[in-house]
């Protein structure tokens, strides 16, 4: 019997709380005339578990589907996994070699007056790569999405589609490794079908060390994706292999 | 196994994730395409923006001494030296408040961190302001060591005011998040600031009973080393101003890394 893969990126009994009303959308107006109502005081910071003991293991070679109702905590435990929202208690441990990758939603641009060379070369550098490196990342990209013709033009003015494809196409051109790990969460949005083939072969043969993906199309990811968690209560409250994580998620998400 | 511990919980009173690999260089990146966007790639957007706080100065210079004759000597570096400052400060708030709220789409998705982009708002507008400043500050002197004296001491000035900003950018974007016109009470204040700042007369005319509450203006206080590295530099009160304004970032970054720290979830609770 072979020895298991080596586990590239684990979370250990992860908990986090996220504040939320009334202190969204509040502004000093309302906080001052809620400080000179009698009785009312300045408004206080309710919180929402979102994740609770939550353990997972993510190992070399793994390829998961991460379903979930709408509000389950998917994006959040993916921003928790990549270093954005460090856990309220818990570890999440990485192999040192290991370089989380995430591309968490659909489309969006720092600053999309500038055309789509300049957004996809900044794309680029805020995952670490150099200017040089960069620029030849995002000129693959474009060529990739076929939309070289229009790398002068404004980004505001690509399609969602389009938009979406460069997205796409750019994370296949980061130097991803044998030990790295890609978190997706519904990053398509309205790219060809054609398209699709063509990156969803190029990812199918990427050197990743681990893909997780957040996504309610099944059948679409079916194909490329092996192993399936569910979370429900903030928690994975299944683990096995597509059929049965999305049996467990009809079910309603247990056991 | 080799394992880093990548995040650990009880996060409370730290900086999380200032210090991850790339911040500086996410910031430099982010500064670079801001001010190519700024500038809309050509030489006349360059133009325009640089040509900005030199005609509010024009007008000011034009209206203060022609008009209302303030009585100070070398009128247009005293005015200079205080009015291009303040027009960057408050630029720096218009840009830069609204940075993690408008910005937030882009850095909910990728691994920007939130406080690159209110580091480099800081740093464009630093840019930006520090030239005309630089240029009427050699224009203006009374031949080359007086030109050399007050650049000697601007320098370090701009650096100073580039690093206060940074934390007290953080401060009001960070307000920003909760409460959600804390740029138009900003922009507010800040109006009503200029007229009760020495900007445009001395501070000798304010009546001494209310001088005192000059050294509450936490705008003023960093100004003031700009403006005596450039108006009157051999005063002898620049390292005093200069202490000071050290002590100021001091307090504004133990108030700011720790508001940060509380509201680092916020930025990223909505989906």
């Amino acid at each position: 019997m072979l020895p298991p893969n080596p586990v590239l990126l684990k979370a250990s009994g992860v908990c986090l709380r996220y504040p939320s009303a009334p202190v969204h959308g509040t502004s000093w107006r309302d906080e001052f005339v809620r400080w000179l109502s009698p009785g009312k005081g300045l408004s206080s910071r309710q919180w929402t578990p979102v994740l609770s003991e939550l353990d997972l293991e993510v190992r070399r070679g793994d390829r998961i589907l991460l379903l979930g109702a709408n509000g389950a905590g998917k994006t959040t435990l993916a921003r928790c996994l990549t270093g954005m929202i460090p856990p309220d208690r818990g570890l999440i441990e990485k192999r040192s070699s290991t370089a989380i990758v995430p591309l968490l939603g659909p489309a969006a641009w720092a600053l999309p007056e500038l055309t789509a060379e300049e957004n996809t070369t900044f794309l680029a550098q805020v995952y670490g790569l150099s200017a040089v490196e960069a620029r030849k990342a995002a000129a693959r990209a474009l060529e990739f999405a076929s939309v070289m013709d229009r790398r002068a033009r404004p980004i505001r003015e690509f399609s969602r589609g389009m938009q979406a494809k460069l997205w796409l196409s750019l994370i296949l051109e980061l130097p991803l490794g044998s030990d790295s790990v890609l978190i997706l969460d519904e990053v398509s949005g309205g790219e060809d079908v054609r398209f699709r083939e063509r990156w969803f072969a190029r990812l199918d043969a990427a050197p990743i060390g681990a893909l997780v993906w957040i996504s309610h199309s099944t059948e679409l990811l079916a194909p490329h994706l092996e192993r399936g968690w569910v979370m429900d209560q903030g928690r994975i409250a299944c683990d096995g292999t597509l059929a049965e994580a999305r049996a467990c998620y009809l079910a309603g998400g247990t056991r | 196994m080799s394992f880093l511990v990548k995040t650990e919980g009880t996060t409370r009173g730290a900086v999380p994730g200032l210090a991850s690999v790339g911040f500086m260089r996410q910031t430099f990146a982010l500064t670079s395409v801001s001010i190519r966007s700024r500038f809309r790639g050509t030489l006349a957007g360059a133009f325009w923006v640089f040509a900005f706080p030199l005609l509010a100065f024009a007008v000011q210079i034009w209206a203060y001494r022609r008009v209302l004759d303030v009585p100070v000597v070398d009128y247009s570096s005293f005015l200079f030296s205080a009015l291009l400052p303040w027009i960057w400060i408050s630029q720096t708030f218009e840009m830069g408040i609204a940075s993690l709220s408008l910005q937030a789409p882009f850095f909910r998705a990728t691994p920007l961190h939130p406080l690159a982009g209110v580091a480099s708002s800081v740093l464009g507008n630093a840019l930006c302001s520090s030239i005309p400043l630089l240029a009427l500050t050699l224009l203006t002197a009374n031949g080359l060591q007086e030109a050399v004296v007050r650049v000697v001491l601007l320098v370090p000035a701009i650096a100073l005011l580039t690093a206060a900003l940074i934390p007290l950018l953080i401060l009001l974007a960070s307000f920003q998040i909760f409460l959600r016109d804390t740029r138009f009470v900003a922009s507010f204040v800040m109006s009503l600031l200029y007229f009760l700042t020495p900007i445009f007369y001395p501070e000798e005319t304010v009546p001494e009973q209310w001088r005192g509450g000059l050294d509450w203006n936490p705008i003023y206080r960093l100004i003031l080393p700009i403006r005596s590295a450039i108006y009157e530099p051999l005063r002898g009160d620049y390292g005093m101003n200069f202490a000071i304004a050290v002590g100021l970032i001091i307090v504004l970054a133990a108030g700011a890394f720790p508001l940060w720290a509380k509201v680092r979830k916020q930025v990223y609770a909505s989906a």
